[in-house]
């Protein structure tokens, strides 16, 4: 039974998975990321309901049941957080967009690349996603001015890992500050 | 319990060895160093419960194989979040850019934006890095892919047709 619980998490990433796919694919919302959360809600419910019916069944102390439930919903968000980044991978990841593009030809130049797939249909694509999702707001004029903060809080929390990591900030270019 | 602290120790651990390693010098292919990192780690784990289970109180050490399974979920799940965020650290985003450009300059503009962050910066370096990690090959002024890399596309291709999603990018 205990073997059973150790890989609870790995059924709740598929309920999670099959339960993104399906909210996604028959648009019961048009949110990449509501059904990101749909999924992992569901995965999450049923993780937490199947380790309390397995553990009612064992005869376990107070503490080795809350360890059980803590370690099994920890490992269940860590691998839901892989899968969100593969999905985003996918979604907006530049390399991933590049090989699909290759994909659907026989061998490409650069500058053949750049015809089907650019920086300014990627900046378009990317800008469009911040605006949506509040994260950056344009004036009338053109002007751009940061929203949220929790995404910049992310996006310090890489600049902090670069620094520790590779000594370094980020590319010269928000250095020049533009 | 034992099954937390372990999996505490050995992430810990890994991460230790990771920030070692890239201090000491960075190395060429930063994910597949990440990987022996995490999994060097792993291995002295289980090399220290194994046989120093005779010297040691079994109170500190894994003993069911259900410990032990829970663990190298939770440290394999963690190697691979962690890898595939590194990927972010690794390589400047364009979201990211655009995020601490506007928190360093509020005089920007959509048109800055685009001009500033052009093929050379965000289009160039992505296709080397392809070519570097052998899922694009350059034949003359031609770029192909290889078999890794239409692999790799494919695996996208299918997970975003079962989504019915665009391109993406």
């Amino acid at each position: 039974m205990m073997l059973f619980l150790s890989v609870a998490p790995v059924l709740g990433l598929g309920l999670n998975v099959c339960t993104h796919v399906a909210t996604y694919r028959y648009r019961f919302t048009k949110s990449m990321l509501k059904a990101v959360y749909a999924g992992f809600f569901v995965g999450l419910v049923s993780l937490i309901i199947l380790n309390l019916y397995v553990l009612s069944e064992l005869n376990l102390s107070v503490l080795e049941n809350i360890c059980q439930i803590f370690l099994s919903t920890a490992t269940y968000a860590i691998l839901s957080y892989g899968y969100f980044h593969f999905n985003n991978l996918g979604e907006t990841a530049r390399r991933i967009r590049i090989l699909r593009e290759f994909i659907e030809s026989d061998g490409m130049s650069f500058g053949e690349l750049l015809v089907k797939y650019n920086a300014k249909e990627m900046m378009h694509l990317r800008l469009g996603r911040l605006i949506r999702a509040g994260q950056i707001a344009v004036s009338p004029s053109g002007q751009v001015r940061l929203n949220a903060k929790f995404v910049l809080g992310m996006a310090r929390l890489i600049v902090f890992l670069k620094i520790i990591l590779l000594n370094k900030k980020t590319s010269e270019y928000v250095k020049k500050g533009l | 319990m034992i099954s937390i602290l372990w999996s505490t120790i050995l992430v810990v651990g890994a991460l230790l060895l990771h920030v070692l390693v890239w201090r000491i010098r960075l190395p060429k292919y930063q994910a597949k160093a990440l990987i022996y990192c995490f999994l060097s780690v792993f291995f002295v784990g289980l090399f220290f419960n194994f046989f120093l289970r005779d010297k040691l109180s079994s109170f500190y050490l894994l003993q069911s194989p259900d410990q032990y399974l829970s663990i190298a979920l939770f440290y394999f799940a963690t190697m691979a979040a962690y890898i595939i965020t590194y990927s972010a650290v690794e390589v400047d985003s364009p979201s990211l850019l655009v995020l601490l450009i506007l928190q360093n300059d509020s005089d920007v503009t959509l048109k800055s934006i685009e001009e500033d962050l052009n093929d050379d910066v965000l289009m160039l370096p992505r296709v080397a890095d392809l070519i570097r990690d052998g899922l694009l090959i350059q034949k003359d002024d031609r770029y192909y892919l290889t078999s890794k890399g239409r692999s790799m596309g494919q695996l996208f291709v299918f997970f975003r047709s079962c989504l019915r999603a665009g391109k993406g990018g």
